[in-house]
């Protein structure tokens, strides 16, 4: 049965989708021709009513230099550096010799850091939507990219989701840039290596893979490039999309990549041999592979004293535990096994429960959807009547609730540390409330036993969890204390000697007095 | 992959299906019995049986929880507690009952070991009920709370017997499961609490008063709070209790000792057709109370009292176990249970005539008491 959550098999139709760029990109594969009016036509065939795409035709002189063309798209270059650097150079130098036109251009005119030689017209678009700008001269079939970008980005800030007491606060922007510059100024090595690829047949999102060299496991990584170069689809927007097309077990709720919006978690998960994947118009980046206690972990937990982050990161996995299984163990014990409560609590909840025109079950799941409701109108409302509808809508509702005698006093109770415990656990957001509600409907039917057996099944479930390979819960048939360091607590820095066995074959991480491994 | 996903759909849905939501209980469907009262009425020969249930419905938040009775007649005792229902709404639950009250006429006649035997049987209660008898007309009488407190009767009742070896050591308590085991063992003895009724400002409450003796499982008779104290010792179960002394001349009782340890170590020699016991304990005590005003620091005056408190808990336990040989002729003890369990063949032999070898056993009784410290004021 588990089959089920393993990754299905993707069929092709190579001729449908042919067939279908054909359409799509009519210039694709064109190269450039040597007419330079031939490829002025084109370029502002291809941009008929694209109203942001400029052009300049530098007229050619007789005895300096011959006509010039460039191409860029308004509010993503920088308007200083095409007109210092580029359209006043060629206004006034004659280029020199070289193999060709362009050669000599890039060579001695063109005051650019970075330029580059094209000879097809999905090179140039690809490079003026992004902020370059092209230049294409006279019986020439190649034109050169220049490097002008400017964009208007978002300034660097705390991330909202990730906040932290204490620590770093920075958090990624929209560009792949300059998240690469965030983690590069934390990690001054060569060690560190940035495979861009292009994803997305529209978007042509840049797609960095960051690792170090001699810490990744070879095989992960390969596995990892291997399933981002067989993704088809139209846009990238965000790493979820990648997130998506790539993992293992493509149907279960559970998270089988990282992510996070922190340049010091996204190093720190480097250092310990894992893959990152930056993803251009997101700040998300994506951390491969991904074990089932980073669910319950925090970068926070290594900035505070390790004896509260051990407490915490415990206080944590038991909330996981609660969540999933408060309501359905309440509802087994009144609706199955009331012999196992003590006699005096017995009869204060059956007082509560003869009131209520419900039975315990159907009031259960109403108040866990209700619980819901106000949870999500809480996120997305702006943030001044968010909060007030919050508290006004938990407190106000459910004691109404509760003196109209519609719901009873412990299920409120029950609701609301269910709903607590599950703001411990964020990452865990899907798989709570699906699992939440297959257990509450075992324990409605059976009692214990659906309990048991539902709580058999999430156990199960888990345990066969992959992460590219590499298992999310290890239950090898030995227990080290090496291997528990940092799972359910947080051992102090001093302690930690070594990497994660699993995620690299390079193992020490300090050595101290005595250096091991 | 689809077709697997909708065939364990399925499975799933018929297992749902065809087995419904077996055992769903609603609590607002049932009576929690939390006291049971078992009288038997010669002339219709028909067991009555009182219920005392928690009353969800009445009070408000605030006030403790009342019970009520819940009566009802049955040719046998299932058959009452299924007739409850022709006038009660909800069924009777038995998973949280703590306590039964046995009426001392059925005890005496029809004897306790079936009744004992239903309730293990049943699946519904458990095995580790109280059993007490009443010493009143019936035992309805004890479940009656006084007018104008709250509280559940049965439960207080409950708390009482079970606390007591801990506080003064007035009565024995044995759980259901072990009482039985008591009746169907070598010792075809039963030791219950004995509870009766007192007067207090126009109420009348019930107050412990001390151990009803069955032989087999029919009532024998009974052993007062006092004899109780040592009952529990020779049992060894003692944990607390008071020794009262009086050290002077006059019987006025001026010395406390309060009991926080004791141990009972229990032999026998059988030899020349005489059996004779060997009761050794050692108790340690502090000194409580000392309304003599005697020097504690001293001595000599310290072992005056332990002698003095030895001889009060041997002369009581040889007292008190001789009364059970002449006048009950009850094994509550268990010396052929000793036999048994040293020598069965030995006990083989002696079985058929242990009632009349019973009264002639021999029972030596050494003491020993440390006053361990006194707390003294200056």
């Amino acid at each position: 049965m588990f089959q089920l959550f393993r990754k299905p098999e993707r069929k092709k139709e190579q001729k449908v989708k042919e067939a279908v760029d054909k359409l799509n990109r009519p210039f694709d594969d064109c190269k450039f021709s040597t007419s330079l009016d031939e490829n002025m036509a084109i370029v502002k065939k291809l941009f008929t009513d694209a109203g942001y795409v400029r052009y300049k035709l530098i007229p050619g002189e007789e005895n300096s230099h011959g006509r010039y063309f460039l191409v860029f798209c308004d509010g993503v270059v920088n308007s200083q550096i095409i007109n210092d650097n580029i359209v006043r150079p060629l206004m006034t130098i004659v280029p020199g010799e070289g193999v060709t036109l362009i050669d000599a251009l890039l060579a001695g005119v063109v005051q650019v850091g970075e330029g580059k030689k094209i000879d097809g017209f999905r090179e140039l678009i690809e490079s003026v939507t992004y902020g370059d700008t092209v230049l294409l001269c006279d019986n020439c079939a190649q034109a050169a990219t220049l490097n002008t970008k400017q964009f208007s980005l978002r300034s660097i800030g705390e991330p909202d989701n990730e906040k932290v007491l204490v620590g770093p606060r920075e958090g990624f922007t929209e560009s792949l840039m300059s998240n690469l510059s965030q983690v590069l100024r934390r990690l001054r090595t060569h060690d560190l290596k940035a495979k861009h690829l292009t994803l997305g047949r529209r978007t042509q999102t840049d797609v960095c893979v960051c690792y170090l060299d001699s810490l990744a496991d070879k095989n992960i990584l390969e596995e990892l490039l291997r399933r981002l170069n067989q993704i088809d689809i139209d846009g990238v927007l965000d790493s979820n999309y990648l997130t998506e097309l790539i993992r293992d077990h493509n149907y279960s709720p559970f998270r089988t990549t990282g992510y996070t919006e922190r340049p010091d978690a996204v190093v720190a998960k480097l250092l310990e041999g894992r893959i990152a994947v930056l993803v251009d118009g997101t700040p998300m980046v994506l951390t491969v592979p991904y074990l089932f206690i980073e669910n319950f972990q925090s970068g926070e937990d290594y900035y505070f004293n390790f004896y509260y982050t051990s407490f915490a990161r415990i206080l944590r996995i038991i909330a996981f535990f609660m969540t999933v299984s408060v309501p359905a163990l309440f509802i087994s014990i009144v609706a199955f096994h009331q012999e196992m409560l003590p006699l005096p609590l017995l009869i204060r909840i059956a007082m509560e429960r003869q009131r209520v025109p419900l039975p315990a079950a159907i009031e259960a799941v109403i108040m866990l959807l209700v619980f819901d409701v106000l949870r999500e109108t809480g996120i997305r409302m702006p943030s001044n009547i968010g909060q007030a509808l919050s508290i006004v809508g938990a407190l106000v509702i459910g004691q109404a609730a509760v003196d109209a005698s519609l719901v009873a006093a412990p299920m409120i109770i029950v609701v609301a540390a269910t709903g607590i415990t599950s703001l411990l656990v964020p990452r865990l957001n899907a798989p709570i409330i699906y699992s939440r509600m297959l257990l509450l409907l075992l324990a409605s039917t059976f009692g214990f036993f659906g309990v048991v057996v539902g709580l058999s099944i999430l156990l199960i479930h888990i345990n066969n969890l992959t992460s590219f390979g590499v298992e999310q819960i290890a239950m090898r048939g030995s227990f080290s204390f090496q291997d528990s360091k940092d799972i359910l607590i947080r051992s102090p820095w001093w302690t930690m000697r070594k990497r994660p066995w699993n995620l690299t074959e390079n193992k020490t991480r300090q050595s101290g007095g005595n250096a091991d491994g | 992959m689809g077709k697997r996903l909708s065939l364990c759909l399925m499975c799933v849905a018929l297992a749902l299906v065809l087995s419904g939501c077996w055992n769903y209980r609603s609590l607002d469907e049932m009576d929690l019995v939390v006291g049971i009262a078992i009288d038997f009425d010669k002339e219709a020969d028909l067991f009555k049986i009182s219920f005392e249930v928690a009353d969800l419905m009445g009070g408000s938040k605030d006030d403790a929880v009342k019970g009520r009775l819940v009566e009802s007649e049955g040719k046998t005792l299932f058959d009452a507690v299924r007739n409850a229902k022709k006038k009660e709404e909800d069924r009777l639950f038995f998973g949280n009952a703590l306590l039964v009250s046995v009426n001392q006429e059925v005890a005496r006649e029809m004897g306790l070991s079936g009744i004992l035997e239903w309730f293990l049987r049943d699946a519904e209660c458990r095995e580790t009920m109280s059993v007490v008898l009443s010493q009143e007309d019936t035992a309805k009488s004890i479940l009656e709370s006084p007018k104008d407190s709250g509280g559940i009767m049965s439960s207080t009742i409950y708390d009482i017997v079970a606390e007591d070896k801990q506080a003064t050591g007035a009565t024995i308590h044995f759980d259901l499961y072990r009482l039985y085991d008591m009746i169907n063992s070598p010792r075809n003895a039963a030791l219950l609490p004995a509870i009766h009724k007192i007067k207090m400002e126009d109420q009348e409450i019930p107050e412990l008063n001390g151990i009803a003796i069955c032989k087999g499982d029919k009532l024998a008779g009974f052993l007062s709070a006092e004899e109780a104290k040592y009952a529990l010792m020779v049992e060894d179960m003692l944990e607390r209790g008071i020794l009262p002394l009086s050290l002077g001349e006059m019987p006025t009782y001026d010395i406390s000792l309060e009991i926080f340890e004791n141990k009972t170590r229990k032999s026998y020699t059988y030899e020349q057709d005489r059996m004779v016991v060997d009761i050794k304990t050692i108790t340690n005590v502090t000194l409580a109370e000392n309304l003599n005003k005697m020097d504690p620091m001293d001595k000599e005056q310290v072992k005056l009292i332990e002698d003095a408190a030895q001889r009060l808990i041997q002369n009581s336990i040889q007292d008190m176990i001789v009364k059970v040989q002449r006048e009950y002729n009850v094994d509550i003890f268990g010396f052929g249970e000793m036999i048994y369990r040293k020598d069965p063949m030995l006990w083989d032999r002696l079985m058929p005539t242990w009632e009349e070898q019973f009264p002639t056993v021999e029972v030596k009784v050494t003491s020993k008491v440390h006053i361990v410290n006194s707390a003294f004021i200056k």
